[in-house]
């Protein structure tokens, strides 16, 4: 295990550098360049340099690279499972956010935040999330008269409310 | 010179930006504190409340920060032996060793007093080169910034660790590739893949935000760096971050102390001006040379608590991040990655740094020169007395800290551009971010080439333009030859030094 491939970190990530060199190189050629812009230095001269730079050194590394530093055993022990649910939550605020808005995106995210993390207590989850997200809100919206998206949401529950009413 | 001090006086004076110092030092300090975060996190998650503030005080309360940056990351490196910033590594050989013993305060006070002496020695360099070499550098044309910015890229890369030089090419090559996204000044949509979003390029904040604060924030939760420090540390002393004992110095331990500052604050100055060396560097450098001339009882001390071992680094870390403002103010190029998110802040705020900016905002200039010596005094007369209950912030629990981190660094980036995507695309960078952290592949260089890759290709395409399409500027201008052949032995003699040792290594084997 500890001679595989996926465990030595300068191959592994001369790979990613790699894929990220072809697709500026591929993309570069496919430019659509203004004839008027000469022949010398237009738009694509210097990303199709660049990315010819990055793939000539993601693939000697690749390639020629004894590995560098290889995983510890520790690797396995780390916090993958809260990391990936940290970033499935920001993920999930981010699209979430247009249709639950700031004030009730940003509460639910540091909730779940808070309670991925360890935190069992939700009143005090709750609590702390309100206290930090509603005087922010006060402050961008009624303090500075920034706009800060309601979300969908509270238009449907406020028509909701608006028709029972 | 005395004009532009009292401009700078007058501007750093104001009741506002004299309240920004303050506001940038203590939150500094406390976010420098958290395992994990550094100078440049706590700029960067500072950057989105500065766009409403004159160029002046956004860069005020910057420097405010970074300063409280470092003097943070040394505290938790002296209380909790878990330096919040790399520059405060070397601080944590001797600082937590006399924090073990009983000395916590002294510690501190050793620590405040050092940065004080650096940061002030840095701050009269800094207003005595930096006008004169504004002045040299007011000489330079599109072509000579062209050859700067490559030297500015490139000396990143050389000033990395060993087996590191490569790593750093490739990553600075992919933030000068992530620069060009967008339209470009022919009207050109690069690498938008028509994603309407993308028309006008990554957001610096966002960038910054993604690769510093949000990945440095998953890096900590990934590590669990407070959960194992206390696992590891269960069998040693530890260190009551509330009581701290006294701070008070002896006139003895001020003489022992005093000749190692002096050196080290002229070490760090040096080191820091350097791009791409960095406090780190310094510190190292400072300790080590500390060490060496130290005599041979002292010396055993190294490591178990000498104070002398906790100043040097403590001074040259401080008087270094004084000296990485020489290459930003005069020549427009960062020399660290904290310098490099200034300089994207700068130009965010519409000042172009460089030996123009001396000209041009004189009350940018002089203000951020003045402003650093502030925050090196309230540091000292603020922080000091207050440490017994900034400690006590060290208990905060992650759990919440951590959560709160990612919200304020989504927030800082949707309340400059309004737009969800952004959101969408920052978890994206940050995901790619860790990846990169994880692999041990340094993230500073890929900043420092998305911010200089736009001024690299603007300067290019004017230089051509000026020369009629020729590349021969590169040999037919000095200082741009001068650069570009100093450029070639950076990347060159790491390269050479490494090969000539090996070659000895083999000689003095084979001898034997």
């Amino acid at each position: 295990m500890n001679n595989s491939f996926l465990m030595q970190k300068d191959k592994l990530g001369s790979l990613v550098l790699l894929g990220f060199a072809l697709v500026f190189l591929i993309s570069s050629y496919n430019l659509e360049i203004d004839p008027r812009y000469g022949e010398l230095f237009n738009s694509g001269t210097l990303p199709k340099v660049l990315a010819w730079l990055l793939f000539a050194c993601s693939a000697h590394q690749l390639f020629t690279s004894r590995g560098g530093d290889r995983f510890d055993s520790d690797i396995v022990k780390w916090n993958w499972p809260k990391v990936g649910l940290l970033i499935v939550l920001m993920s999930a605020y981010a699209l979430a956010f247009s249709t639950m808005g700031f004030m009730l995106g940003s509460i639910c995210f540091l909730v779940l935040g808070f309670r991925i993390l360890g935190e069992q207590n939700y009143t005090k989850s709750i609590l702390i999330a309100v206290a930090v997200v509603v005087p922010i809100w006060l402050l961008l919206v009624k303090v500075f008269d920034l706009f800060l998206d309601s979300g969908e949401l509270y238009y449907l529950i406020v028509n909701i409310i608006g028709g029972a009413s | 010179m005395m004009e532009g001090i009292m401009i700078g006086l007058e501007t750093a004076f104001t009741p506002t930006n004299l309240l920004m110092v303050f506001v940038g030092c203590f939150a500094g300090t406390f976010i420098g504190m958290l395992p994990g975060l550094g100078p440049v996190s706590a700029i960067a998650l500072m950057i989105p409340i500065t766009y409403s503030f004159d160029p002046a005080t956004g860069m005020i309360l910057m420097a405010g920060v970074y300063y409280g940056a470092v003097f943070g990351g040394s505290t938790s490196a002296i209380l909790i032996n878990a330096p919040g910033v790399s520059g405060a590594v070397a601080t944590a050989f001797d600082g937590y060793p006399m924090a073990q013993s009983g000395r916590a305060g002294k510690a501190l006070a050793i620590a405040a007093y050092s940065s004080f002496f650096g940061g002030t020695v840095g701050a009269v360099f800094l207003l005595i080169f930096l006008p004169f070499l504004s002045q040299v550098s007011l000489s330079f044309h599109s072509a000579d910034y062209f050859a700067l910015m490559v030297f500015g890229c490139t000396a990143v890369a050389a000033f990395s660790g060993e087996g590191e030089v490569i790593k750093a090419i490739m990553m600075t090559l992919l933030g000068i590739l992530l620069a060009t996204v967008g339209e470009d000044p022919a009207g050109v949509q690069r690498f938008t893949f028509g994603i309407v979003d993308l028309y006008d390029g990554i957001s610096f904040l966002l960038l910054s935000m993604a690769t510093f604060a949000l990945a440095e924030a998953l890096v900590v939760v990934l590590k669990d760096v407070s959960s194992k420090m206390s696992k590891t540390e269960s069998t040693e002393k530890q260190v009551d971050a509330g009581d701290i004992g006294s701070i008070k110095l002896s006139m003895d331990e001020v003489k022992e102390i005093a000749p190692a500052v002096a050196r080290s604050s002229v070490l760090g100055f040096l080191v820091g001006v350097l791009p791409g060396a960095g406090a780190t560097i310094a510190s190292f450098l400072a300790y080590g040379t500390e060490r060496n001339l130290a005599p041979k009882k002292l010396q055993d001390e190294f490591g178990k608590g000498s104070m002398r071992g906790l100043a040097a680094p403590e001074t040259a870390n401080n008087a270094a991040s004084t000296g990485s403002f020489v290459p930003l103010l005069t020549l427009g190029i960062p020399g660290s990655a904290t310098t490099a998110i200034m300089l994207g802040a700068l130009l965010s705020y519409g000042v172009q740094p460089g030996p123009r900016l001396y000209i041009d905002n004189p009350d940018v200039f002089w203000a951020v020169i003045i402003s650093m010596y502030i925050g090196n005094v309230i540091l000292l007369v603020l922080n000091l007395p207050l440490i017994p209950y900034i400690a006590k912030l060290l208990q905060v629990p992650k759990n919440y800290l951590t959560p709160l981190i990612l919200f304020f660094s989504m927030m800082g980036v949707y309340l400059v551009s309004f737009n969800n995507f952004d959101l969408g695309l920052m978890v994206i960078v940050g995901v790619l971010a860790l990846v990169f952290r994880v692999l041990d592949f340094p993230l500073a260089p890929l900043l420092l080439g998305f911010i200089l890759g736009d001024m690299m290709e603007d300067n290019l395409r004017r230089a051509l333009l000026i020369w009629d399409g020729s590349y021969s500027f590169i040999w037919e201008r000095p200082i741009t030859l001068v650069i570009m052949i100093l450029t070639v032995v950076t990347l060159v003699a790491p390269l050479l030094l490494k090969f000539t040792s090996k070659f000895k290594r083999k000689f003095t084997q084979d001898a034997s």
